[in-house]
């Protein structure tokens, strides 16, 4: 399968919200935000392919896979550039919304927690 | 809206059709619009006057020009933002109505329970919750993205221009008799924006000099700049296939930016161009490389000589690429031990420190690599980085102002700026950042 050859930036990305997740930073993540977020992460086109991953703030976790345990607070759809971008900062999360780049479902008030600060930035060598 | 010139050409009078005003008045636009409002005989301004090679235009011409360009901005920027925005009010407006009748319905086939309270205590709160949107629903952040959109809109531009290298607007060294040397020498020296544009007006006069795009595109990484690199680089490489260390850039830039099969492709040739290890690489190259067979042969390198640091780099750089972080920052230190002179070695350990949270580590071999050479863009902006993953913003911001005092063009550097102001609560101090006034961020944040 297509899928399964193709590497997503982001998949490296999340590799280091997992580590991430267990430092000090992350704990307080946990405290300020408290909600899981399910981002559903596409290679080229939304809802092709897509490959999800839980960023579960409430218990500090990051899975790969959909959410089995209920609703998540909020599910954002992306395409792993546009993520990448919203995820570095290099595009503000609202304007990826009202650009259509970002889809939403769930509750807004979480999706408005959603911000790129969540994430660890990348060091570079 | 009055135009101060009827002879400029359509597309910069702001009409109707067309793409925005915006979003055409780039620099050159602008450039060109002033020109062809001063050549003009219809209007009469006087031309621009040529003193010292620069451009002097009166100032009450400016001002004019200045009013004309902003009123189009200004009426453009409004009108699509409003549309999109009421276009975007309406869709949430719909959605927000269309879940309160929902809720209504629901609320209607629970109706007792506003009666009776205790009859049913649990049972249609969550329900609740989860289908109306709560009351706090505001529209207040979504109103404030609009004055970012700029911005943003010139954030966006560069990508358009990937894998082209972007050569600076003005350019003092072109007439400069050895641009090549005194390019080196600044690099040498650390002046590293400086060294950019003398080897630019190198390469300008030479485009088949391989050993300076490699110069200039190191330089861009040291200047914490992966595109233009990437780009110099596969200059580089176009008149030089086989140097070992334009395809080692070229493995560690594509890295950076996570870009998996393109790192590969380079670190597998990097294998294959060495005189000593090209015989382990099969011949033929497999449309398809697999992380796991390029490891392979890079560990039967390491074994068939394990003093020769390079390998060791390389190693380092495939195991950063699979994010085995701990077999990482091993081959690191090893080759730091045959090269403890490197400081771009000493600032790849410490990203993969920083990349594996081992950030108390990685800020000591940061400062190594720093006081190797201080003007490493790259390590202040990654010391920055480190502090803020740690949650300490207000170091992060001084270590990021450090690093773009010494290189302004660093895009990452300013956005990273941006959010740790945000996570610092300093919105008195967004403003400087927008208008990238390093002058006050300075003042306020010195390191």
């Amino acid at each position: 399968m297509a899928e399964s050859t193709t590497q997503l930036k982001s998949d490296a990305l999340m590799e280091q919200m997992k580590l991430h997740m267990s430092t000090d930073a992350g704990k307080q993540l946990t405290k300020k935000i408290g909600l899981v977020y399910q981002i559903n992460i596409a290679p080229k086109k939304v809802g092709f392919n897509e490959k999800s991953f839980v960023v579960d703030l409430k218990k500090g976790e990051v899975k790969e896979g959909t959410y089995e345990d209920g609703k998540p607070d909020a599910t954002f759809s992306f395409t792993d550039e546009d993520f990448m971008k919203v995820a570095t900062g290099k595009m503000n999360p609202q304007i990826a919304f009202m650009r259509g780049k970002m889809k939403i479902k769930g509750s807004i008030s979480a999706a408005q927690k959603f911000t790129p600060d969540i994430f660890p930035k990348p060091s570079k060598m | 809206m009055a135009h101060a010139c009827k002879s400029l050409p359509r597309v910069y009078r702001g009409t109707t059709l067309g793409p925005p005003w915006h979003l055409i008045l780039t620099r050159q636009r602008m450039r060109d619009a002033r020109m062809w409002l001063f050549s003009c005989s219809t209007c009469e301004v006087p031309g621009p006057t040529c003193r010292s090679g620069k451009w002097e235009v009166e100032p009450h011409v400016r001002k004019q020009l200045e009013i004309v360009v902003d009123e189009h901005k200004a009426a453009k920027h409004e009108e699509q933002l409003v549309s999109s925005m009421t276009e975007r009010a309406a869709r949430l407006k719909k959605a927000l109505a269309e879940s309160q009748a929902h809720a209504v319905g629901n609320s209607r086939l629970v109706a007792p329970r506003a009666s009776q309270p205790c009859a049913r205590p649990q049972q249609s709160p969550a329900v609740f919750e989860h289908e109306v949107p709560p009351p706090t629903f505001r529209f207040d952040k979504w109103d404030q993205a609009p004055h970012r959109y700029l911005n943003e809109q010139a954030a966006l531009k560069p990508e358009t221009s990937r894998g082209v290298y972007v050569f600076s607007d003005l350019n003092p060294y072109v007439g400069h008799p050895n641009p090549l040397k005194e390019g080196q020498e600044l690099f040498h020296k650390g002046l590293l924006s400086e060294a950019v544009l003398a080897l630019e007006a190198e390469v300008l006069k030479n485009p088949d000099n391989a050993e300076c795009w490699r110069l200039l595109g190191v330089t861009h990484a040291e200047n914490d700049d992966d595109q233009q690199a990437i780009a110099a680089m596969m200059r580089a490489q176009e008149v030089d296939p086989t140097n070992l260390e334009i395809l080692l850039a070229l493995g560690v830039s594509h890295t950076n930016e996570l870009e998996q099969a393109a790192a590969l492709k380079y670190l597998y040739s990097w294998l294959r161009h060495h005189p000593k290890y090209g015989t382990i690489a099969p011949s033929d190259q497999p449309e398809n490389l697999y992380y796991a067979d390029v490891a392979r042969l890079f560990s039967d390198a390491a074994k068939l000589s394990p003093d020769d640091a390079d390998v060791h780099i390389v190693l380092g750089v495939l195991y950063n690429l699979s994010g085995e972080y701990d077999k990482a920052i091993e081959a690191f230190q090893t080759a730091l031990k045959l090269k403890p002179q490197d400081y771009s070695l000493w600032n790849k350990l410490g990203a993969t420190q920083a990349n594996s949270v081992q950030t108390s580590d990685a800020i000591l071999a940061y400062q190594q690599a720093l006081d190797l050479k201080p003007n490493y863009v790259r390590a202040w902006a990654n010391m920055g980085i480190s502090y803020a993953n740690q949650g300490m913003y207000e170091d992060s911001i001084r270590y990021y102002v450090r690093a773009l005092m010494m290189n302004p063009k660093a895009d990452n550097a300013w956005q990273y700026l941006r959010m740790s102001l945000s996570c610092a609560s300093r919105s008195d101090m967004m403003e400087a950042c927008e208008s990238r006034n390093l002058d006050i961020l300075q003042k306020e944040f010195p390191l």
